[in-house]
């Protein structure tokens, strides 16, 4: 008998060993407490309650006005027995004006975002890691701008933008935009920045990186999970932001896509296109929920994995 | 490859009116391998960060060569330094992240890939160089985290316990490795740990220090034969030295009914009226308990090679003193006097027996100031 043949019958011999579909739970930890419980029930409720109007969004977007009402949770049919199931999409997209609102929001939201982090990301470098004298202070400083509501200072907004000739324009809007998104920004990325090693710069300054380059070739890589974190968030909050768009905004060509939905809001009802406006608010919606799907996973835990120990 | 020294190096804390590292002056030979070493919060871990550049320096200076560098920012030092937790780039590769010094002072690439090379082939890196650290064992970090301070050829050394992330095992293989590279590269190493063995095993000299200031520098063997204080006494060797307070009588001093007589410089040199007897665990003859200082067993340590029996005085003018400030629950334990016999013998708890310590190994201290008295 050779070697070969012993390991295959003893292999034969030994019983499988089936490991269980999952791993027993710590003693208690899986104890369902009052409390364990109505907690599951809340968030339960409350993703049922998302998942609905999401549900309700986007099916109500192929439905005839009728059926909306009708039957508000049924799955769509009229449309698609009529053979035009994108009817609503396609009478949403003319009506509004959203083919041109689409691109100015693309455009004006990508500008906007990329220009606050650019912004914020060395600011909060400098705030919670170069050790400047006052610079706590100065994170205070910012982060107070967060606690004024920006709708309390849209009137001296307005005016002090109207005298220098930026009101209904865009790079205006997208100056406010950039203006009030900053203090969270610069707040949120100093957290970040805080929590990255301090050997890592100690590291760099003994290899004989400066300031700058340690910033750019060793925390900027590392505080990308943040930086990303920051885009996606100022990038929905823009997209969805209406008010200042409503309030800078007059000429048509230079709406965005909430600004424009404001308008075609008041014409769909008044034709009862419901269904229409359903899909105007879908077409708005979903290129956010699409961002999120996929940049969520890019939010990278586990890049500073590997620095220490 | 240069000297060091620290000529009056001081340096406080916000907010501590002690000084973390006082007055220290130590000269460091060009190529010699020199750890600090002392219990936490000594400011052995300042003391190296200093010289970095990574801390600035309250009073004194700081030299390497013939250059004054207490005012220069750590990069113009020529110095490369391993961190406790090495602090690897994670998002840079194993090559990158020890060419990245390479990279900035721009050494061309050529020249770059080969330096890195070799240092890979000197630690046993070639076939990690594309890996990203996160995907290495701790071990791999370590000689990422050493191949990227040899890569750059500096003229001094810094490592600050870097192998207190190791287990055991490897952290004993590491040190002899460490050591060796070190002989062959001959280049000036300042190397801190807390970890006394690693302090013997590794230097060419120790510099003990206790509470910001120097206790003692000199080789392992003259640290461990001549402890100039208590402190260094206690803390080098291990298991520690068994310290015994006595009364200075006419005669000399008594231990455990016998006499050590003291000649005139000892007298002279003495400031008070007690002097604290040493006796390393290995310096104990063991006999009955009629002829010597007459202990019991309480614990039996069996190593194998050597075995430590743990006893307590059965005569209480034979009480062991505490050799550095402990813990409360240190002081709370009886403190045994410690004894090495050699392996396998038939030592039984509860068992009595005799001390005598052998000729020539009984340090003695002055109790009032705890500097060794001269021999």
């Amino acid at each position: 008998m050779t070697v070969v043949e012993t390991q295959a019958t003893a292999a034969a011999a030994v019983p499988v060993r089936k490991a269980p579909r999952k791993p027993k739970a710590a003693p208690g930890s899986r104890k369902l407490s009052p409390l364990r419980l109505l907690g599951l029930i809340v968030v339960w409720l409350f993703t049922a309650f998302n998942i609905l109007l999401l549900y309700w969004l986007i099916a109500g977007s192929f439905k005839v006005p009728a059926e909306i009402f009708r039957e508000p949770f049924q799955l769509p049919v009229i449309l698609f027995q009529r053979g035009t199931p994108f009817a609503n999409y396609i009478y949403a997209w003319n009506n509004a004006g959203f083919g041109d609102a689409f691109l100015v929001t693309v455009l004006l939201v990508a500008a906007a975002t990329v220009t606050i982090v650019a912004v914020s990301a060395p600011a909060a470098y400098a705030l919670s890691r170069l050790g400047v004298r006052g610079s706590g202070a100065m994170t205070n400083f910012v982060a107070i701008g967060m606690g004024v509501p920006f709708q309390t200072v849209i009137i001296p907004l307005f005016v002090s933008m109207a005298k220098i000739h930026l009101t209904d324009n865009l790079f205006g809007l997208y100056l406010v935009y950039v203006a009030l998104s900053l203090p969270f920004t610069v707040f949120l990325l100093t957290g970040f920045f805080r929590s990255l090693p301090d050997e890592l710069e100690e590291a760099a300054a003994i290899d004989g990186a400066s300031p700058v380059r340690t910033f750019r070739s060793v925390m900027l890589p590392l505080a990308r999970g943040g930086l990303i974190t920051a885009m996606i968030i100022n990038a929905i909050g823009l997209w969805n932001e209406t008010l200042l768009a409503l309030v800078f905004l007059q000429t048509n060509a230079h709406f965005t896509l909430a600004r424009a939905l404001f308008s075609f809001y008041n014409a769909a009802v008044y034709q009862s296109q419901y269904g229409g406006l359903i899909a105007g608010v879908a077409i708005i919606v979903l290129p956010m929920l699409v961002l999120y799907l996929v940049l969520a996973r890019r939010i990278i835990t586990g890049l500073t994995l590997g620095a220490g120990k | 490859m240069a000297s060091v020294s620290f000529k009056g190096t001081t340096r406080f804390y916000a907010g501590v009116d002690r000084p973390a590292v006082d007055g220290l002056d130590l000269e460091v030979e060009d190529g010699e391998f020199l750890v600090l070493v002392g219990p936490s919060g000594c400011g052995k871990s300042t003391t190296l960060r200093m010289l970095a550049g990574l801390e600035g320096v309250d009073e004194g200076a700081v030299w390497i060569g013939d250059r004054d560098v207490t005012n220069l920012p750590p990069k113009n030092r020529d110095i490369a330094m391993v961190f406790q937790n090495y602090a690897l780039y994670p998002h840079m590769t194993v090559a990158d992240n020890i060419g990245f010094h390479l990279k900035i002072s721009k050494v061309p690439k050529a020249e770059r890939a080969k330096r890195i090379q070799e240092a890979a082939e000197l630690l046993d890196l070639t076939e990690y160089l594309d890996r990203k650290p996160a995907k290495l064992s701790g071990g791999q970090r370590q000689r990422v985290a050493m191949g990227r301070a040899i890569v750059r050829q500096p003229q001094v050394f810094l490592m600050d316990e870097p192998l207190s992330n190791l287990d055991a095992k490897l952290r004993v293989q590491t040190r002899t490795q460490i050591a060796s590279l070190q002989r062959r590269l001959g280049i000036t190493t300042i190397y801190v740990t807390h970890d006394q063995t690693e302090a013997m095993t590794m230097g060419d000299r120790v510099a003990v220090l206790k509470d910001g200031i120097l206790q003692q520098c000199d080789t392992p063997v003259g640290l461990f034969g001549k402890p100039a204080n208590l402190f260094v006494a206690g803390f080098i060797g291990s298991p520690a030295m068994n310290l015994i307070p006595s009364a200075v009588t006419a005669e000399g001093v008594s231990l455990g009914g016998r006499t050590i007589g003291l000649t005139p410089a000892q007298r002279e040199a003495l400031t008070g009226s007690d002097v604290v007897i040493g006796v390393r665990p290995e310096g104990w003859e063991t006999t009955s308990p009629e002829n010597g200082i007459p202990v019991m067993v309480e614990v039996v340590e069996e190593l194998g090679s050597d075995q430590y029996l743990y006893c307590t005085a059965q005569d209480e003018s034979v009480e062991q003193v505490a050799h550095v400030e402990e813990s409360a629950e240190e002081r709370e334990a009886p403190h045994t006097i410690t004894v090495r016999t050699p392996g396998m013998a038939p030592w039984q708890r509860g068992e009595k027996l005799g001390l005598i310590p052998k000729p020539g190994s009984v340090h003695l201290f002055d109790a009032a100031s705890g500097e060794r008295l001269p021999d």
